[in-house]
């Protein structure tokens, strides 16, 4: 009958749609070039017009997101204000310290993370979707940027590039659980790897030794492409919760990341390839 | 004549509906999640076009959507396909139509998308798609798709070329 018919083409129309989805994520794992293109091209396509619509919709997105957040910010503002003091009574501490590290490192003719060539670009947007630890910025591979490359604010790791079209870049936050990140505590000088959670959520720190010294309060830097793939010296979170396993080889740490991740404006992108 | 333009118009509507995802929609978030316009398109199609053309939308639609996602290229094609598919088999196979049938497919339709792309993406090594903010996610989406979906059947019905409302789907 016409119905049954119908239905049979219905349903080769379905599985010929489910097999050609299956194979393009199966060419996807394993790197097929022509669909990395294909994302690079659309990246570069929307971006201006992600630009127009992010200026004319970023106060409406700005009054949006505060209607949700009113009392949080007042909060907030309190918090910062504080925050702000403590950090200019240690910056006339450190200043001192770091202009005799640069006068060592100089005589001892050693590269300093100071002289590292670094970009500013802009954030023009979050993710697309829902499910997507990223962040875009305006800038691309026209201006030296290419994939693998270090992001970070003037606080701390941001994350890494992971798509770049001709003037735009897709950065992978370090919240992403994709994300591995060799660290090592600068109190403690002790070496782990964070993970991500999640958005929003603490970095998760493993293979602490049980014996290390630890705290909370302790900043953690990037170790540098021996442990992971991140330039070194780049302060990435602060230790926020020890938990000490007891009966385990090793102690879970978790990092709260010192960049404000949910409020980027703009990053900065550290221009050195890591090594393959 | 509308069986000729459909696809220009469908090709229409699919591009404005990702510059309006990537551009807008990505910013209206509400705790985090923002609209999903593709699964939108997806469900609407499915309603008012059937199980084949919310099958072919929806493939449509996640592809384009998976080209500015970070998840593997293919898995939005592959969740939206089918929650299109099945949507538009309910909404066909209802005898009588009821009032609660379109806000079911809305619903329904958006925990079967969202819940597909959790699931097969978590499978495929994905690590962050199934969380405990699973629920919410979903529930603020199919809020959305709810509140939009009859836009989205007038948009589709433009697609169609057909006129009026179809088979006594009121809302």
């Amino acid at each position: 009958m016409a119905l049954t018919r119908r239905s049979g083409r219905s349903r080769f129309t379905l599985a010929l749609l489910i097999l050609t989805s299956v194979t393009l994520i199966t060419l996807d794992s394993r790197g097929f070039e022509p669909l990395d293109m294909a994302r690079e091209a659309t990246l570069g396509a929307i971006g201006p017009v992600n630009d127009a619509a992010g200026s004319m919709f970023s106060p409406i997105g700005d009054a949006w997101a505060g209607a949700w957040r009113q009392g949080d910010l007042e909060d907030e503002n309190a918090r910062l204000e504080a925050r702000i003091d403590e950090l200019e009574g240690r910056e006339s501490m450190s200043s001192l310290t770091e202009q005799a590290l640069r006068d060592f490192l100089a005589e001892a003719d050693i590269p300093s993370s100071a002289d590292r060539e670094t970009l500013l670009a802009r954030v023009v947007s979050g993710p697309a979707g829902n499910f997507d630890e990223t962040v875009e910025i305006d800038a691309g591979s026209g201006k030296g940027i290419r994939e693998g490359m270090a992001v970070r604010t003037g606080a701390g790791l941001v994350g890494r590039v992971t798509r770049v079209s001709g003037g735009r870049s897709v950065v992978q936050l370090i919240t992403d659980p994709d994300v591995s990140v060799g660290l090592r505590f600068v109190d403690a000088s002790e070496v782990g790897t964070a993970t991500g959670q999640g958005r929003g959520r603490a970095l998760r720190t493993t293979a602490i030794e049980q014996d290390s010294t630890v705290a909370v309060g302790d900043i953690a830097y990037t170790t540098g492409y021996v442990r992971s793939l991140f330039p070194g010296d780049v302060p990435v979170g602060e230790v926020i919760r020890v938990d000490d396993n007891p009966g385990d080889t090793s102690k879970t740490v978790l990092l709260e990341p010192l960049a404000t991740l949910d409020d980027l404006t703009f990053v900065t992108v550290i221009l050195e390839e890591p090594p393959e | 004549m509308s069986e000729t333009a459909f696809p220009f118009r469908l090709a229409l509507v699919l591009l404005s509906m990702l510059v309006l995802q990537v551009a807008v929609a990505s910013r209206l978030r509400i705790i985090g999640v923002a609209p999903d316009l593709p699964l939108l398109i997806t469900l609407a199609a499915g309603i008012v076009g059937g199980r084949d053309r919310g099958a072919v939308v929806g493939f449509a639609a996640g592809l384009l959507f998976d080209l500015t996602l970070s998840t593997p290229l293919g898995l939005a094609a592959l969740c939206y396909c089918i929650a299109g598919y099945v949507v538009g088999a309910l909404e066909a196979s209802a005898i009588r139509s009821s009032w609660w049938l379109p806000v079911a497919g809305w619903i329904g339709g958006s925990v079967l998308g969202i819940g597909l792309f959790a699931v097969v993406g978590a499978l495929l090594g994905e690590a962050n798609l199934f969380t405990g903010d699973l629920p919410y996610q979903i529930a603020i989406i199919a809020g959305w798709n709810a509140i939009l979906g009859p836009l989205a059947m007038i948009v589709m019905r433009w697609t169609d070329g057909t006129r009026g409302p179809v088979r006594g789907v009121a809302w």
